[in-house]
């Protein structure tokens, strides 16, 4: 038998297993509903109750049986609302969440089609990138059907319902990154009682991202949205590329990187205190005890922030600090000194002397120490990335993807891979700028930016180079591959509807593509790709140039 | 480095069994299976895992729990760590991610992709 079909084999046979055992389970949480009433029912029950179906929820599905989950997820989403206290079942609800419970049988006759088929083993592939799934409230049917094929160019992926009722089991059985709604249809339409956007809140146990859309240009409006804890709210006909820029920029704020703190001190029982204090707060910290350590410590490391302690056997924290501070790489972390010295003088003249930016006078509250090392690690990495980033687009700046391009080249000819990079300009881009103003312009040029980010992968990289040109660096990727890539970005680009005082207008974009096989260094990289846009710019630009095309035809 | 040594902690038999299967022959991985957070804690330093999953809500000691306790031993503390969840809610992810966690994969987990999964997480970390 070959690994494959003993794998199908094995996992069918624990499938029959699961199947024969769940029955059972699930007759025996019947019994335990059965005869309970609304109101009358135990917490201790409805807390186990909760358990199992936790549990029935978070297994169903690996074996085959993706409905089972599905429903005792909501029922469970429910119970937890219950437990919480946030919603007092009346006995309507009770007698239907009963109902629903007694049902998770049926779930058991529709098993999934693909775990019955002996599939063929996958080769263990890094996991795609997910998209960013968008659920959007809109009674406007053509409308919503325009928003979601728009935010689909974008690499979105969006469900668009025309009402609450139908849109809600969605969003409670598998909760989207984005919630997009009419600000009316949640905030207006009663619900059990209450208006769409409270119920949400409840039952999730969270404010679910959401962005508000409104035909209502008005002050009430904008109110409204705040109140039902919306973080934007845009007025219809609304600008798709608007709309998928707040919807990124609230996907960043989740993707946060833990702050990263250096704690030195001598005294290694307080450093760890300090380490567990920062770390429960949801910091990444790590300790040094003695000075001599720090530069190997931060080069491994690379904090946001140091923490050094004023007075130790072999230096003080102030010349500490300065020793520190000789290096370029350090000059902007901030750093805090931890001392029992309440002697203000002193404190003064170790700031002086050290470059140090702040104090902080032992014993330290915990949550002061938290307090003040988030405050300075969160302006520090803002500054950091205002330094590195173009300040339009926050893409890298010019010198920083000159930098990256010459890096990744040096990276691939190391390991003997190939790498490519594009050159990207956007046609008569100059008419955009005069026909529809300046600040229409800077928005397609931040559409762009966008698209390109969204399109790309991960490990590349996207720059400004100039103002309406842009250099995207492609590790591991030929340029043929890239020609699909940027081919791609240029179609979806060309079809994005900008929006101006009730006109719109398409904007196409060129490109030249290069790899690192037709080139000795980076520069020659960076020229070809060059040499190659300037070929698709000639050539009646709306295309995407490669090198060797260029080379070909330049011999003919 | 390439990821070889598994530990997975997962108080449902199971889910255990599923994912020991699926880990061992699709992914070609070594597994040891722990049944909850202490005895995660108690074997973790004989097994040397180069990646710990974990289930978040356990009996006992939580998920949660065991990983603050993974992060404050110092042989332990530089594992990573991934957790599995029903409960996946982009509040918790960050909490999650905020708490020193790689990643959070979803449950349920599908037997033929997980060890696909694990090794996207893996290969993207650095």
């Amino acid at each position: 038998m070959t690994d494959a079909a003993d794998f199908a084999a094995q996992l069918s046979a624990l499938r029959k297993h699961y199947a024969r055992q769940i029955e059972g389970t699930l007759d025996e949480l019947a019994t335990r509903v059965a005869g309970h009433e609304a109101g009358r029912v135990h917490r201790e029950i409805l807390v186990e109750l909760h358990a199992d179906l936790h549990k029935l929820a978070g297994s169903g599905g690996t074996f085959g049986f993706s409905e089972l989950s599905r429903q005792a997820r909501r029922l469970e989403v429910t119970a937890k609302a219950w437990l919480d206290g946030s919603i007092v079942p009346d006995l309507v609800q009770w007698e239907a969440w009963k109902a629903d419970l007694l049902r998770l049988r049926r779930t058991l006759e529709v098993p999934d089609i693909k775990a019955e088929a002996t599939a063929p083993m996958p080769r263990p592939e890094p996991e795609q990138e997910k998209p960013i799934r968008v659920v959007l409230i809109e009674d406007d049917e053509a409308a919503g059907a325009e928003l979601s094929k728009g935010l689909g160019q974008f690499g979105y992926e969006a469900i668009h319902y025309t009402n609450f009722a139908e849109a809600e089991i969605t969003i409670l059985a598998d909760p989207p990154d984005v919630l997009v709604a009419d600000i009316i249809l949640l905030t207006q339409v009663s619900v059990e009682g209450t208006d769409a956007a409270t119920l949400l809140y409840n039952r999730l146990g969270y404010l679910l991202p959401t962005i508000f859309i409104t035909s209502r240009a008005d002050f009430s409006a904008r109110l409204a949205a705040a109140k039902a804890g919306g973080s934007a709210c845009l007025i219809k006909p609304v600008d798709i590329p608007v709309l998928a820029r707040c919807i990124t920029m609230l996907q960043q704020e989740r993707e946060f990187e833990p702050y990263r703190v250096l704690i030195v001190d001598d005294d290694e029982g307080l450093a760890e205190h300090y380490r567990l204090t920062l770390m429960s707060a949801g910091m990444l910290a790590e300790k040094v005890c003695r000075p001599k350590e720090v530069l190997a410590a931060l080069q491994k490391f690379h904090p946001d922030i140091l923490l050094i302690d004023l007075y130790m056997p072999e230096c003080t924290g102030a010349q500490l600090a300065r020793a520190i501070r000789y290096e370029d790489m350090w000059l902007s972390t901030p750093i805090i000194y931890l001392s029992a010295e309440d002697d203000l003088d002193e404190q003064v003249k170790a700031l002086d002397i050290g470059g140090g930016d702040d104090f902080l006078t032992k014993p330290i509250v915990d949550q002061k120490l938290v307090a003040v090392v988030r405050t300075r690690a969160a302006r520090a990495r803002k500054v950091d990335e205002l330094m590195s980033k173009d300040s339009l687009t926050g893409l890298l700046k010019h010198s920083s993807i000159k930098e990256r391009i010459e890096q990744e080249f040096e990276r691939a000819r190391r390991h003997g891979k190939i790498m490519s990079m594009a050159m990207v300009d956007m046609d008569h881009f100059k008419r955009v700028n005069d026909t529809w103003g300046h600040p229409m312009g800077d928005q397609v040029i931040k559409t762009l930016a966008h698209l390109l980010r969204q399109r790309l992968r991960r490990q590349d990289s996207i720059g400004r180079y100039g103002g309406e040109e842009f250099a995207v660096v492609l590790p591991e990727c030929d340029a043929a591959d890239a020609m699909k890539l940027l081919d791609d970005v240029r179609l979806r680009f060309g079809d994005i509807r900008f929006v101006h005082n009730g006109q719109s207008f398409t904007v196409t974009l060129s490109a030249g593509v290069a790899d690192s096989e037709q080139c000795a260094d980076a520069q020659s990289l960076l020229a070809a790709a060059d040499a190659a846009l300037y070929v698709a710019k000639n050539d009646g630009r709306n295309q995407v140039c490669r090198f060797e095309d260029v080379a070909g035809s330049a011999s003919q | 480095m390439n990821l070889k040594r598994i530990l997975y902690v997962e108080d449902e038999p199971d889910i255990q069994v599923v994912a020991k299967l699926a880990l061992e022959m699709v992914g070609g991985y070594q597994v040891m299976i722990c049944s909850g957070g202490q005895e995660a804690l108690d074997k973790v330093g004989g097994f040397a895992p180069d990646l710990i999953l974990l289930d978040v809500m356990m009996p006992g000691m939580d998920g949660p729990t065991t990983l603050q306790n993974l992060r404050a031993g110092s042989a332990t503390a530089a594992i990573p760590v991934i957790f599995l969840t029903a409960k996946v809610q982009p509040a918790e992810v960050k909490q999650y991610q905020a708490l020193g966690a790689l990643n959070v994969i979803a449950k349920p987990f599908d037997p033929m992709t997980l060890a696909a999964q694990v090794q996207g997480i893996w290969e993207r970390k650095s």
